[in-house]
Order: structure tokens, then C-alpha cells, then sequence
């Protein structure tokens, strides 16, 4: 069994969600107890040396985490829709 | 009148900004893209090619402007990812090349290129047919070709702002770009301010004072 810990972002962040996926949340990290391994490795170079992985929670959700002896410290959540609304925002916002 | 650019599908935003990236390594390969209107200009010919032989890989829309045709997406994709440090861009030379971060989104994506070979291989034939032109000589190229679907209507005679190239729709091509939701994210993650400016506040040496057990937030929310 690993220790699940989690930063003062996540919690800030979790805060900030509606409960009920703030709770889906929660209960889909229960899998980082039993084995964190089986999540995937971020590609973004800065993730990567940061040894960032991530799970996928309450669907569009992404919870990021890294290893530290047995234990989970969980850093933060995203969801996964927000860099193309980022995109989409600029894109809309140019005219012809 | 102005009109608004239409915003495309998180899938159709996602694989622009990667083929963008692409091209820039592959054109960097056999030549030097040196400057952002030759850019537009290797993306505008490697769409040309697939939507000529009915596929759709990259789904810009290009529009004619001062230098041939001209895509609003296409230019913020190239500013987005120099911005994200995918790209560079020397001051002098104005050469584009990727970074070694840019290179590493290239590498995890080797399965996505693998998938799309067909597709790949068009655009790879158009960018090395035509990176060892100059913008000029590839702008002039571009004024000569005839308007797809317009067969008698070269770029050079018709009225800035009107679409040169549109992409081919993904029901009715012989091929479109395959991805998975995974790869999507990736390329997702690697482009958003937010997610950088999360991952910027995780501290490189983790102080576990600064962590509290997860028993405490699931107590807070009524879990066990």
C-alpha cells in the first residue's frame, strides 16, 4: 500500500469543484493506494523531469502526482477540455 | 465587414498544432524554414497535396493574402508553440527550428506517425519538394496554382480574403488522421498555459510538510 498525500493546490483546487465530481475524484484516486505504477508517465518534457504521472479521474479529469519513496504526492487536477478552450478563446476572438 | 474565424474541434486544433510542429522538424531536416511565410506556405502546399488525393491530415483553412495564401490558425499555432518553447525563432535569420522540448513531443508521438504513415508520407514528399524555395519564389508558386474546385481560377486573380484551401471533410476522405484520447492530452497538456503554470508551482524537492494524508479530504467529502 502506498501513502497518499496531497499539496495545498489540489486542496485549493478541490475546493474550488463542484462536490459531487470533487467526490468522483476523490474515490477514482483510490487506486493510487493500491498501485500508482499504472498510471501514465506526462510526455511534457518539464512533467518529465519533474517525474509527473497522471491518472484519469471523474472522466475529464486528469489528477497529477509523482512518486516519493512509498509515497503518492498528488499536485494537482486538470481537466482536459481546458487547453483547447484556451485555443478555441484566441481563435474565436480573430477576425478575417 | 470582418468576419470570425471558425474554430475547429478540439481534434482538428490538436493535430494542426502537432503537423505544425512536424512540419517545422521535417522541412529542418532537407532545408531551412526561415521565417514564418515560408512556414505557412510548406503547411499550405503539404494540405494541398492530401486534399488532392482526398485525405485530411492537418484542417487549415487558407485564405489569400499578401504573400499567397495565409491561414489565421496556422500563424497562432506556430506563435503558440514558439511561445510554449516547442519552436524557436532566431531574431536575425528569423529560422524556425524545434527545440529539444519540441523534439521530445515529437518522439513520444512516434506511434501516432506510424498510424497516419499514408498521410505522413504526403506531407513529408511536400515539405521536402518545396523547402528549398525562397518565400518569394514559394508565394509566386502559390499565385499560379489554381484555386482547388476552381480549376479555372488561379490564387493571383481572385480578391484577398477569399479561401484558397479548405480541408477535406473527415466523412468524405479516404483517409483522415487516426489519434487516441491519450495522445490528444498529451499534445493538450504540452500547449496550455495552465498546465504550465500548475506544473511551474511543483516544487523541483518535495517538502512533505507542505502535504496533508487524503484520509482528511475524503472525511471532508462524506467518504470513507
Amino acid at each position: 500500500m502506498w501513502e497518499v498525500l496531497t499539496s495545498r493546490q489540489f486542496q485549493k483546487q478541490l475546493k474550488k469543484l463542484d462536490p459531487q465530481i470533487a467526490r468522483r475524484i476523490l474515490q477514482d484516486m483510490d487506486s493510487l493506494k493500491q498501485n500508482p505504477l499504472q498510471s501514465l508517465a506526462d510526455a511534457d518534457p518539464l512533467a518529465r523531469r519533474l517525474g509527473i504521472r497522471y491518472i484519469k479521474a471523474a472522466h475529464d479529469w486528469r489528477v497529477y502526482f509523482r512518486m516519493e519513496g512509498r509515497k503518492v504526492l498528488v499536485e494537482f487536477v486538470f481537466h482536459r477540455e481546458t487547453a483547447y478552450e484556451e485555443v478555441a478563446r484566441y481563435l474565436r476572438s480573430l477576425k478575417l | 465587414m470582418p468576419s470570425m474565424v471558425d474554430v475547429p474541434p478540439r481534434k482538428d486544433v490538436l493535430v494542426n498544432l502537432f503537423i505544425t510542429l512536424y512540419a517545422v522538424s521535417e522541412a529542418s531536416r532537407r532545408g531551412v524554414v526561415d521565417g514564418r511565410v515560408k512556414l505557412m506556405k510548406l503547411l499550405q502546399k503539404a494540405e494541398e497535396e492530401l486534399t488532392k488525393k482526398n485525405m485530411r491530415g492537418p484542417s487549415f483553412k487558407f485564405y489569400k493574402w499578401k504573400y499567397g495564401a495565409w491561414s489565421p490558425e496556422a500563424q497562432f499555432d506556430h506563435d503558440l508553440l514558439t511561445k510554449r518553447g516547442l519552436l524557436s525563432e532566431d531574431k536575425e535569420g528569423h529560422v524556425i527550428e524545434v527545440t529539444t522540448e519540441g523534439r521530445e513531443i515529437i518522439n513520444s508521438s512516434r506511434h501516432i506517425i506510424e498510424r497516419n504513415r499514408e498521410i505522413m508520407d504526403v506531407i513529408d514528399r511536400a515539405l521536402a519538394s518545396h523547402v528549398q524555395y525562397k518565400s518569394w519564389q514559394l508565394r509566386d508558386l502559390t499565385y499560379a496554382t489554381s484555386v482547388l474546385g476552381r480549376e479555372k481560377k488561379r490564387i493571383e486573380q481572385i480578391t484577398i480574403g477569399e479561401v484558397v484551401l479548405s480541408p477535406v471533410e473527415e466523412e468524405k476522405a479516404s483517409r483522415f488522421f487516426l489519434v487516441d484520447d491519450d495522445w490528444l492530452d498529451m499534445i493538450a497538456m504540452s500547449v496550455s498555459e495552465e498546465f504550465r503554470q500548475l506544473l511551474e508551482q511543483v516544487p523541483e524537492k518535495p517538502d512533505l510538510t507542505q502535504y496533508a494524508p487524503i484520509a482528511s479530504l475524503r472525511t471532508e467529502y462524506g467518504l470513507q
